[in-house]
């Protein structure tokens, strides 16, 4: 069982917003102060950076450029990370390997995206058109044939999980619903007012079964996270957030091949080996933050963590115990239906508060075992967090 | 007078040029690897044994439904008039998937319905249509 000797000492969030901005290297570094700050840290004491955005975005302009327009020097670690929606998950990963290794002693991971700079809608900020990979192998295919973007092809897999399993739109509904209630008290969130179910209904289809309410928010902004050496950790006024564990899990292929392909997601790996790596079991997390670009991710996410057995999500989110005073916590901020779509930095900046005890209204205890995914890809990629205040478990 | 934008087309360029090739033809062609056999689409290596060998091999263009989802909304101009529309994939007899896009009624759309690839599609299809068949 694992011993963290780093932590996340740093935090810090631009406002998110639908409003035109600066360049996303702009707002990364604008995250970076934020962070600095949150951390009580200088930036020269900053050795090592990552950098992560979104690889449909259509602003270049954040790449390891972060480090010029930064004004930093002597660093001994620098990459930037490409995992779709688990780049923010990995960012810390790599952060936390790299520190305890030795490598570098306070590591900033900063993630910015401005989909909405180009004057595109939400929808079409992320349909991306023929910047899609040609998954069935034939360049065009997909796109001649009217498929665009990553709605459609998680819809792909929900319908087979509503088929297979019986899981229904009522079971999205009751997601959306919890993610909403949470984020009442985040004043990050775009969206805080109720939401009731019947809302959810007459919200209109994009690509059927997905409602424009099963669908994350896109906006300008960016989210930085310091990584720094224990040591440091313990010179800083800010209560350190351990990563206890870590975990990965990519299946391949998921659209084209396998028995039950997107079913079973990359989670089912990642997931379990996070835990046991933290020494706990899925009934030991107090807490969840889950990259939810889509409702029916949350679902299956849950199932590929074990909350519930396969088939079985929707049924275990459909009594409320996501939300406020449910059995199981999860997007306690609003998640990305709610608050705010920046691919993976979004619950774990919220995992980092409630670990911290920091989340004041919306504050979960208790809050040793925080779990936070990423989900990346058409479900494809996953990686796992385990965030606590203790350094370890056991 | 704006020129309507034009419907995106299949890529029909080597090495898949004869998939496009064969659609013109009335053929869906599919990939054999030459060392293992492995039958598979628009891979430039076989996903069984990594040699880069094909025979392209003419399929049954039959299959059923692996999965389908309703458009809603105008990804691309060329699509606005035809909202609501089906996408998915199709299991074809031979083994692999295909995105498909589909001419059949909204509310007769199953998981594993039998289909076949729609030789006469609609005019303004770019893509690969498949039709309702009897199973």
């Amino acid at each position: 069982m694992r011993r963290a000797t780093s932590a996340i000492v740093g935090l810090g969030i631009t406002r998110p917003t639908r409003a035109l901005t600066d360049p996303a290297v702009a707002l990364a570094v604008d995250a970076f102060a934020l962070a600095l700050r949150d951390a009580g840290l200088r930036k020269q004491q900053i050795d090592g950076v990552l950098i992560g955005r979104s690889p449909l975005a259509f602003d270049e302009s954040l790449g390891l450029n972060f480090q010029a327009v930064a004004g930093l020097h002597s660093l001994r670690l620098l990459n930037q990370i490409n995992a779709n929606g688990t780049t923010a998950a990995q960012m810390v990963q790599v952060a936390t390997l790299a520190v305890e290794a030795g490598l570098a002693s306070c590591v900033a991971c900063v993630f910015a995206d401005t989909p909405l700079n180009a004057g595109r809608t939400s929808g079409e900020a992320f349909a991306a058109g023929g910047r899609t990979p040609a998954y069935t192998g034939i360049p065009g295919l997909e796109a001649a044939n009217g498929m665009f973007g990553a709605v459609a092809a998680h819809a792909f897999v929900a319908r087979r999980h509503m088929d297979r399993y019986g899981t229904t739109a009522g079971d999205f509904a009751a997601v959306a619903v919890a993610d909403r209630a949470w984020a009442a008290t985040n004043d990050l969130a775009l969206k805080r007012d109720p939401l009731s179910s019947g809302a959810y209904f007459a919200s209109p289809f994009v690509v059927e079964p997905f409602r424009v309410l099963d669908c994350a928010l896109p906006v300008n902004g960016a989210v930085a996270v310091i990584v720094a050496s224990a040591d440091i950790a313990s010179t800083l006024p800010a209560t350190p957030v351990y990563v206890v564990g870590m975990g990965q899990g990519h299946p391949g292929e998921q659209p084209f091949a396998g028995e039950n392909p997107g079913a079973q997601t990359g989670a089912a790996i990642a997931g379990p080996a996070a835990f046991a790596m933290a020494g706990i079991t899925a009934e030991d997390v107090q807490i969840c933050e889950l990259y939810d670009a889509f409702t029916f991710i949350t679902i299956v996410t849950l199932e590929d963590y074990g909350f519930c057995a396969k088939g079985e999500g929707g049924a275990f989110v459909a009594g409320g115990r996501l939300g406020p005073g449910g059995g199981l916590p999860t997007n306690t901020g609003g998640g990305h239906l709610s608050s705010y779509y920046l691919q993976g930095m979004t619950p774990l900046a919220e995992g980092i508060v409630q670990a911290r005890g920091s989340a004041r209204q919306r504050q979960v205890t208790p809050h040793d075992a925080v779990v936070v995914s990423g989900s990346g890809g058409r479900l494809e990629q996953h990686a796992t967090l385990v965030l606590s205040p203790q350094a370890s478990l056991a | 007078m704006t020129v309507p934008s034009a419907a995106p087309r299949i890529d029909d360029a080597a090495p898949f040029a004869a998939f496009a090739e064969g659609l013109a033809e009335r053929a869906l062609m599919l990939q054999r690897c030459r060392t293992c056999g492995t039958v598979q689409l628009g891979r430039i290596r076989c996903s069984t044994c990594l040699e880069n060998v094909f025979d392209w091999v003419r399929s049954n263009a039959r299959g059923h439904i692996h999965t389908f989802a309703i458009i809603h909304r105008a990804y691309h101009p060329a699509f606005a008039d035809r909202i609501p529309y089906a996408v998915g994939t199709v299991e074809l007899e031979e083994g692999p998937r295909i995105a498909a896009a589909f001419d059949i009624e909204l509310a007769r759309l199953a998981i594993d319905l039998p289909v076949r690839v729609a030789w006469h599609r609609p005019v303004d299809a770019t893509g690969l249509v498949f039709i309702e068949r009897n199973a």
